[in-house]
């Protein structure tokens, strides 16, 4: 090879790489970027979240929340942002009596495929769902469904009172038609106001308007829903102004925010609860006092500062981060108090030594706080509350399958996670707090809360069974089973050429709806 | 020659079974349920009636084949693999191979591009850091090698994406690969690979331009560019070596930088299964890597021997005193 052989390949690689660079170059400024591809793209909406769709098909794992998300798919309910149940496919919905519900659908509503949505058709949609989607059974388990007509079904429920049109607003329970088989785009078959045109797994979807669609047609011809797995790069895409809609903003990004009058950042309250769980088989964790110690020497609200930028507000018992029990935020623990919190634990008998440790029998008090994914800054925070009233405190950092296989062994003290707390509140207290609860990780078995739950169960009075949950959520933070903290921060990246986005408490499932567009963005 | 090619073709085979060995019990020894990850990651609502989970749990399993022996287990995998079936994802339900198909060109293309600039900066600030050694230049040169050494790669990379996508809007953020999006993951790749080249080529070509034959060309005022030009001919072995193992290492999974960038290929593909415990996935991955590392240094000890005759003739004189 000459050297003016490889003088020319050289010339050719560089040549590539500027193209490369300069190849999409759109603007000298990313908001005249942003504002020109608005015209030329004839309005697409692009979104970023961590996830994406598993599959096309609803009833399995982690799929129907992102094309509700996305507007593919809808249920017979929805919640709106107040937490009211609205109508969606239903027309409405009657409780004729204890155990009976008649639901009306819409006439003339049709899935993509122009297949009617009549009775027959949702009835068989959510049997499939209960059949094949686990997360739907907590749902659809006490409800059977039978066609009145062709527009109306009746639906049985196997205990008293219960509260169907919530169970039906869920996104387990989205309507599409059973006999599709959702393998791909082609054949997958749904009623929302976009249809799924493109789909690459852990990378894209694509969708386009509906043109059959019952309700109003949206504006925004076309949604790109894509896969940014990097918190810091998701931030970072909003910023630059081709994201319009980024998920799940990391609260350490939130500096980058700062000034920018391109991207608004939404915080709606989330009604789920960061929440410590205990496990009440360690020795050290049996005696109550020494749970409420722990829960008495957390200042909250410098922890909201410390792990949540102050994205988010105290709360001290679990139910209170749903919005209709926000008066139970400080209904146990009001303020931080690490005087008390010393005095339970000289009542316990764990007496501080020398070194400022408390030891019981010539044992130290300690506890292994296990975190993971953003939760690290927050473990850190709780080390140092516990580390001042004597406790040894050690956090352990990682990922969930560590926590998971701890919990298998018994071999854990602590451990972090957030739970929903919207919904039928017997269900969630149940799964929770009841003994054989899918949550109860720490063994909690108390007599009242038992008996609360139960009367909880078979009460029939709205306001009755809301004094209950109250009772229910009280005596749980009093016996310390769990340190409720705040409710986990929610932050939504948009654009400000967006309009008509709302914020909703369950952001997860609420971003695409008819009433967007696209417009200009604020000067930066 | 025969005989070499057979004993390290039956090398390879013998290294590839030890690895898919290695890599099921590792699988299975890493904690974490993926039956677990695939029912609880989603889950709304904790439920009060946990024996239907438990039911759906075991119905999962016995899908997967998760209920039989870890042997019977390994067994059908390579009876797969033997069928070059590397099974479905559990989340996704598609077949292993089919999604790694799809990822690979998008690693490949990230991967060549950016070996070929860690040669191109090797190369060149390789040689110009030796000829040049003691000088301003070659210190300049060995910071830049020390600082970019020292940089974590994700730092970079979010450094420069703010730079290139946020204040200048020349670089898009999105999950497409792309000749347009290629560039700024490659340059990052690039630099962060590029200084242990420069390192390599430097102290190779100060080697080499201490042996007496150069001395002796050049006091008999032979050309510098012809001197220089033959020093580098003598530092290719090393540089190869070193862009093969490069090469391995950025076909197997540039995960942080796939992942910073967004960039869809097998690293950042790997790194979800990892998260999901997607065993298939992370099987099936993992065996594809072995085996091009395996094919890569085959194909390295190839070119070895044509650029070096001793090598050639060292193991042809081997297989000679074996037989």
């Amino acid at each position: 090879m000459t050297f003016h052989t490889r003088s020319l390949i050289l010339l050719l690689l560089a040549t590539i790489l500027v193209a490369g660079c300069g190849n999409n170059a759109p603007a000298e400024h990313p908001q005249e970027a942003a504002s020109g591809n608005v015209q030329q793209q004839e309005q697409e909406l692009i979104i970023a979240g961590q996830e994406i769709a598993a599959s096309l098909d609803p009833v399995q794992p982690l799929t129907s929340s992102y094309l509700r998300l996305a507007g593919a798919a809808e249920a017979l309910f929805q919640v709106n942002s107040d937490g009211q149940i609205e109508p969606s496919l239903a027309e409405g919905a009657e409780e004729i009596d204890a155990n009976t519900w008649e639901i009306k659908l819409r006439p003339g509503v049709q899935f993509w495929s122009g297949a009617s949505v009549d009775a027959a058709a949702v009835i068989a949609s959510l049997e499939r769902s209960k059949a094949q989607d686990l997360q739907a059974q907590p749902f659809l388990s006490d409800l059977t469904f039978t066609a009145l007509d062709e527009l109306t079904i009746q639906v049985k429920t196997a205990g008293e009172h219960l509260p169907v049109p919530l169970n039906l607003s869920y996104y387990q329970t989205v309507i599409h038609n059973a006999e599709a088989s959702h393998d791909t785009v082609e054949t997958m078959d749904m009623t929302g106001m976009y249809r799924v045109v493109e789909f690459v797994p852990k990378q894209r979807l694509v969708l386009e308007i509906n043109e059959n669609y019952w309700g109003d047609a949206p504006t925004i011809s076309r949604v790109v829903y894509e896969e940014i797995s990097d918190g810091q790069t998701r931030a970072l895409s909003a910023l630059s102004g081709r994201t319009h809609v980024a998920l799940n903003i990391p609260v350490t990004s939130l500096p980058e925010f700062t000034g920018s009058d391109a991207v608004d950042i939404v915080a709606a309250p989330v009604a789920n609860s960061q929440t410590i769980y205990l496990n009440l088989n360690q020795p050290q964790l049996q005696d109550v006092r020494v749970r409420q110690a722990l829960s008495w020497a957390i200042d909250r609200e410098e922890l909201v500062l410390l792990a949540a930028e102050g994205q988010s507000v105290p709360i001290s018992t679990w139910l209170s981060s749903n919005p209709d029990y926000a008066e139970a935020r400080d209904a146990v623990y009001d303020r931080v108090n690490q005087e008390r919190a010393g005095q339970l634990l000289d009542e316990a008998g764990w007496l501080a030594g020398d070194d400022g440790l408390r030891a019981k029998d010539g044992k130290v008090l300690s506890i292994r706080l296990m975190t993971w994914g953003g939760d690290k800054a927050l473990g850190e925070a709780l080390q140092n509350y516990w580390s001042q009233i004597g406790i040894q405190a050690q956090v352990q950092h990682g990922d969930y399958s560590l926590i998971e296989t701890a919990r298998e062994s018994g071999d854990w003290d602590a451990s972090i996670e957030a739970w929903n707390t919207f919904g039928d509140t017997y269900t969630l207290l149940a799964g929770q707090y009841s003994p054989e609860g899918s949550a109860n990780y720490g063994s909690y078995e108390d007599e009242q809360t038992v008996a609360l739950l139960e009367e909880m169960r078979t009460e029939t009075d709205a306001e009755a069974k809301r004094e209950l949950a109250l009772q229910v959520n009280t005596r749980v933070a009093e016996q310390a089973p769990v340190i409720a903290l705040f409710p986990r921060p929610h932050l939504t990246a948009v654009s400000s050429q967006l309009e008509g986005f709302k914020e909703h408490f369950r952001q997860f499932e609420n971003v695409v709806k008819a009433d967007l567009s696209l417009g200009t963005a604020r000067a930066n | 020659m025969v005989y070499v090619l057979v004993r390290k073709l039956l090398a390879a085979v013998l290294t590839l079974f030890c690895a898919t060995l290695i890599l099921f019990v590792l699988t299975r020894l890493s904690p974490g349920d993926p039956v677990k990850v695939l029912l609880g990651r989603s889950a709304e609502v904790a439920m009060s009636d946990t024996a239907a989970y438990q039911q759906k749990a075991d119905e999962l399993r016995s899908q997967w084949g998760l209920d039989q022996s870890v042997t019977d287990q390994y067994l059908r995998w390579v009876t797969g693999l033997l069928k070059l079936d590397l099974g479905n994802s559990m989340h996704t339900g598609r077949p292993v191979s089919t999604e790694i198909a799809e990822r690979l060109p998008a690693t490949a293309l990230l991967a060549v591009a950016a070996l070929l600039l860690q040669l191109v900066l090797g190369l060149v600030f390789g040689a110009l850091s030796a000829i040049s050694a003691g000088k301003w230049s070659d210190h300049v040169i060995r910071w830049i090698c020390v600082a970019l050494a020292s940089i974590p790669v994700f730092v970079i990379g979010l450094v420069f994406l703010l730079w290139f996508a946020v204040r200048l809007g020349v670089y898009e953020i999105s999950s497409e690969a792309s000749l347009s999006r290629l560039w700024l993951p490659a340059v990052t790749l690039g630099l962060i690979g590029a200084p242990q080249i420069i390192r390599v080529v430097r102290a190779n070509m100060l080697a080499e331009l201490g042996q007496l034959y150069v001395q002796s060309a050049l006091a008999r005022g032979l050309a510098l560019r012809l001197i220089i030009r033959q020093v580098m001919r003598s530092t290719l072995l090393p540089v190869l070596t070193m862009a093969s193992l490069s090469l391995a290492a950025l076909i197997s999974g540039a995960v942080v930088v796939e992942s910073i960038f967004a960039w869809p290929g097998i690293g950042k593909y790997a790194l979800d299964s990892i998260l999901l415990k997607d065993y298939p996935v992370i099987q099936g991955y993992a065996f594809v890597m072995v085996t091009a590392v395996i094919l890569i240094n085959l194909l390295t000890e190839a070119v070895y021997s044509i650029l070096d005759p001793r090598i050639r003739r060292k193991g042809v004189a081997t297989s000679e005193s074996t037989a």
